[in-house]
């Protein structure tokens, strides 16, 4: 047996059970969901009828309970499933939440919270004020530990194959932290100004806002603080890391790819060598992407980030021996070649002068070479992103006609749409369905391009329409520049005798670990995958670095996880958290498409600061949490760790308290009454923190304008011992609470005037009725009348509508600036599902019954099964504090027959 | 009645429902409400919402968490209307 007894919730009852077992010998269990024990009690301002401060109270309890040593707290926690053991006892089954910050380093300094960048209604303060993500509990929390509420990883980032935190630069930039938003994305990427222009933005694709209009423009918000940034630094702030490590690295490639591994390495620690074969580095980013798309200063810059760290860059360096770069000392090469390989359609006439290949002429073009087109007829042959680009540049370069020709619809163009479209705007003219079957020349130009018409025929394998040529439809058109852009390959040739290759002439390596069959030759990027996006290149260049650093390490490679994320966030569980999401339109600019064709500038125009800021104030935070990391970068006791997961252990126990306590009405079922509609009117529990030392607002206000009010209304009975709402239960509470209130008020704000509004009065208990006395006796009126509805007025101020029933039933109106309803108690009753062979019974209203409540109060309809406190039904905090001990003291006697049964 | 107190009572939208908006968006207005602060010195809630074009209720609720991260502090008192002013602290 693990424990003597488990003690499921740890408020006032469970922590008095536990403590009493605990006192008596027993080794106890109590389990909190929440992240502090101490459940309502804590939060509540004074106690009925002493007075007393709650805190006061309250506080020594749990100390109690969190340091005795019979008692193992484990907050955060879940009860998932209790079973008998057969033999009287139970097993139990507890999940730890992940609170994603290390309980044992964490000292409750706020630091996390203070740096926080989401924040949320704080349910501790019932709603009246925000509090952040990462937080803790409330001021007297024990244990005294923060945790960050995610939801799991947001669409954007969980969609990035770089893995970066979309939502997290975008939740910066909307607190005008630009600089803070760039590092986040060096953090995971170095090229940050590449991508935010050219990256086909996956995130984008991905965001919820989508669906609803008025998503950020979330690729340009990474554009704006790469360019916010490198307009303030035109170097990198850092140097190279100190140097952890003597192994030294090889990279073949400087693309993306290459560029992001050598980025990584470096940064752990390790010596890196980029042998780059082009006289620039760079790779597609600088030889194939047009200047109007991504200026070759911003590769530039970009490159720094990655030079910076030391990274040595040889370029006109091409590696022809990988067995050379073993024998000059490199102990693990990466191999990042791209894919530059341009492919042929094999028709007729393709060697033809006037026959270029797509990315030949857009390497020309990038390296300045002069390319006169002006007044020529241009056809550009295929469908993909370069073939767009090519078209877009012979326009730039004067053609006079420039034809996109692609054998299928334009639907299954593989290009950006974005990009086609805005071809079409430039003027670029589609010839879809259509395919060439001969270039026909003079034998030194071109001359005319023959082709034939298309049509589909169906899905292919891939879902994409198949298209065969159309009989007897070959035609054929003047044009003075063919250019062939129907796909790229790996040229990987000069290494083909020193690492096995796929048929399609990529580079075979693990998919995970990216190591080929040589454990020292690794592979990233396009050379792996084929043709892909400039993402994807960084993303496996990414991983491959880590698997490269664990293999130099001499670490194990298998079940190491690369980049461990929480499962992604659906939309629908985003956009059922609120009824709407209110928006601001922000469009992006470019420049008309009559002038960008003139001129290389870029098309897309900069964010301002303002938009900017609009445009990221559109996030819908869509993990809760969105891993900013600031709260890492603030911990002074790196207490935060973002790959915590979930931790369930099973228990051996004797026996189970129930202390699951109860839940406050939702006063917005009281349709009449304006709860969540109108602001001044307010619940009772909300009230008794606004009077509570740890306050939320700086005084007693009015939550509508902040006034302090001066005429305040209770409504009793609000949600209680009503059949209308389903709960037709006195509560036994609100009377009492609310004189507590009212007494509390007279005291802050003692020119105000109180009135209740009740049916009838219940103050029962010890010293209550004297109590009610007392607040009589200070002032406050009392009404007997039932409330039938709530009005508001210009202003905020209340109109309550009521039957006075002292005065026959008469309809009389009163104004008050601030309503409270004194909402009622209803059950907690989830503690029902938890016990899987066998079935605790609940009462009518939902409540823990008690079979035998007159003499056995704390007996459940399970053996071994108690309950205590409030589970059982509403109950005042000294009967709660009662019934605890008298579940203790059954418990006790539970536990102690079984201990003589075996 | 619904079976489960869930189904029967669901979450307040104390916590939910429009506060999980102006919560949202708390830190994109943040620049705006300190602005105005820095700009006109402490201000009511009533002013700050009326200058901003913001309803008063928000206005109020964005103040509280800009004071319980120190980065407003209310006025000792109120005025004769009942109203606090909100000042920027300002960060040495």
């Amino acid at each position: 047996m693990d424990y003597d007894v488990m003690v499921i919730g740890a408020g006032i009852a469970g922590m008095e059970a536990a403590v009493s077992l605990g006192d008596m010998g027993y080794k106890v269990l109590l389990v909190e969901r929440e992240p502090s024990i101490g459940g309502k009690m804590i939060l509540l301002s004074k106690v009925f009828p002493t007075l007393d401060c709650a805190s006061c109270i309250s506080t020594p309890k749990m100390a109690q309970a969190a340091s005795h040593a019979n008692i193992d707290l484990r907050v955060y926690s879940e009860v998932r499933e209790v079973r008998g053991d057969g033999s009287g006892g139970f097993r139990a089954k507890v999940a730890q939440k992940p609170a994603f910050v290390d309980f044992a380093k964490c000292t409750g300094c706020q630091d996390c919270e203070k740096a926080c960048t989401v924040t949320v209604p704080d349910e501790y303060n019932e709603g009246l004020v925000s509090r952040r993500v990462a937080h803790i509990a409330f001021p007297q929390a024990v244990p005294k530990k923060a945790v960050l509420d995610r939801a799991g990883t947001s669409p954007c980032t969980f969609a990035c194959p770089a893995g970066i935190k979309a939502n997290g630069y975008i939740s910066l930039i909307r607190q005008g932290e630009f600089a803070k938003a760039f590092q986040l994305v060096l953090e995971d990427a170095p090229l940050v100004g590449s991508l935010g222009r050219a990256c086909y933005a996956y995130c984008q694709r991905e965001c919820t806002r989508e669906e609803i209009g008025d998503a950020p423009h979330i690729r340009h918000l990474k554009r704006f603080v790469a360019d916010w940034y490198y307009a303030r630094h035109a170097e990198p702030e850092y140097g190279p890391p100190a140097r952890k490590h003597d192994k030294k690295v090889a990279v073949i490639g400087s693309g993306p790819a290459g560029l992001s591994a050598a980025y990584f390495l470096a940064l752990d620690g390790y010596p890196v060598t980029i042998f780059e074969a082009d006289a620039e580095a760079g790779g597609m980013l600088r030889s194939s992407l047009p200047e109007y798309r991504l200026p070759k200063d911003v590769v530039d810059r970009d490159i720094r980030n990655v030079t910076a760290l030391g990274v040595e860059l040889r370029t006109a360096t091409p590696v022809e021996s990988l067995a050379r770069l073993r024998r000059d000392g490199y102990d693990a090469v990466l191999v990042a070649i791209g894919t530059p390989k341009p492919k042929k359609l094999l028709v007729p006439g393709e060697d033809l002068p006037g026959v270029a290949s797509g990315i030949e002429f857009l390497a020309e073009v990038a390296c300045g070479q002069k390319i006169a087109l002006s007044g020529k007829r241009v056809i550009v042959v295929g469908g993909g992103n370069v073939a767009v680009d090519a078209a877009r540049t012979a326009l730039r370069l004067g053609a006079a006609k420039v034809v996109l020709q692609y054998r299928r619809t334009r639907a299954e163009m593989p290009a950006f749409h974005e990009e086609i479209a805005a071809a079409e705007a430039e003027g670029v003219e589609l010839a879809l369905l259509s395919n060439p079957v001969a270039f026909a020349g003079d034998g030194h130009r071109l001359q005319s391009v023959r082709s034939v018409r298309m049509k589909t025929v169906g899905a292919d394998v891939d879902g994409r329409q198949r298209t065969i040529p159309v009989p007897g439809s070959e035609y054929s058109a003047d044009f003075d520049l063919a250019i062939v852009a129907v796909g790229l390959s790996a040229e990987a040739a000069a290494l083909r005798q020193e690492m096995r290759l796929n048929r399609d002439g990529t580079v075979r390596a693990d998919a995970r670990t990216l190591q080929t069959e040589s454990p020292w030759l690794f592979a990233a990027g396009d050379a792996v995958t084929g043709p892909a996006m400039i993402v994807q290149a960084i993303g496996l260049g990414k991983q491959a670095a880590f698997f490269m650093g664990r293999w130099l390490r001499g670490e194990s490679l298998d079940n190491a996880e690369f980049a461990p994320q929480l499962p992604v966030v659906s939309h629908e569980e985003v956009l059922a958290r609120q009824k709407d999401y209110p928006s601001l339109n922000v469009e992006k600019s470019e420049r008309h498409p009559a002038e960008r064709i003139k001129d290389f500038a870029e098309v897309d125009l900069p964010f301002t600061e303002a938009e900017a800021l609009a445009s990221a104030a559109n996030c819908l935070n869509c993990g809760i949490c969105s891993e900013c990391q600031e709260c890492k970068k603030a911990c002074p006791a790196d207490a935060i760790d973002f790959d915590q997961r979930e931790k369930v252990d099973d228990y051996d126990v004797g026996a189970v308290v129930v202390a699951t306590g109860f839940r406050l009405f939702p006063a917005e079922r009281l349709a009449n009454f304006g709860f969540g509609r109108f602001a001044n009117v307010i619940s009772a529990m909300q009230m008794d923190r606004l009077v509570a030392p740890t306050r939320p607002f700086n005084y007693v206000l009015r939550p509508g304008d902040g006034r302090t009010p001066a005429n305040i209304a209770y409504v009793f009975c609000a949600g209680s011992r009503d059949r209308t709402v389903d709960n037709p239960i006195c509560s036994r509470v609100c009377c009492m609470y609310s004189l507590k209130q009212a007494q509390l008020l007279l005291g802050a704000l003692p020119v105000a005037d109180v009135t209740i509004y009740n049916i009838d009065i219940r103050a029962f208990g010890k010293g209550y009725d004297e109590f009610y006395e007392q607040t009589r006796a200070m002032g406050v009126r009392f009404v007997k009348g039932k409330i039938a509805r709530i009005t508001e007025k210009e202003g905020g101020n209340l109109l309550v509508r009521y039957e006075d029933i002292d005065d026959n039933g008469t309809v009389r109106e009163a104004e008050h600036d601030l309503v409270v309803l004194s909402v009622g108690i209803v059950a907690q009753d989830e503690c029902r599902a938890l016990f899987a062979d066998a079935e605790l019974a609940l009462d009518e209203t939902l409540f823990v019954a008690q079979p035998g409540k007159q003499v056995d109060p704390a007996r459940t309809s399970i053996p071994g099964v108690f309950s205590a406190g409030t589970a059982t039904g509403p109950l005042d905090i000294p009967d709660s504090i009662l019934h605890a001990g008298a579940a203790a003291a059954q418990t006790a006697a539970y536990i102690e027959k079984m201990k003589r049964k075996t | 009645m619904k079976d489960n107190s869930r189904e029967r009572f669901p979450e307040s939208v104390a916590i939910s429902g429009r506060r999980r908006e102006t919560a949202r968006q708390e830190f994109a207005v943040r620049a705006r409400v300190l602005g105005l602060l820095r700009e006109r010195g402490p201000l009511t809630v009533p002013e700050v919402a009326l200058a901003l074009g913001i309803p008063a209720p928000d206005a109020l609720w964005w103040l509280m968490g800009f004071v319980r991260y120190n980065q407003v502090r209310a006025s000792e008192k109120a005025d004769d209307d009942g109203y606090y002013r909100y000042a920027l602290v300002e960060v040495k």
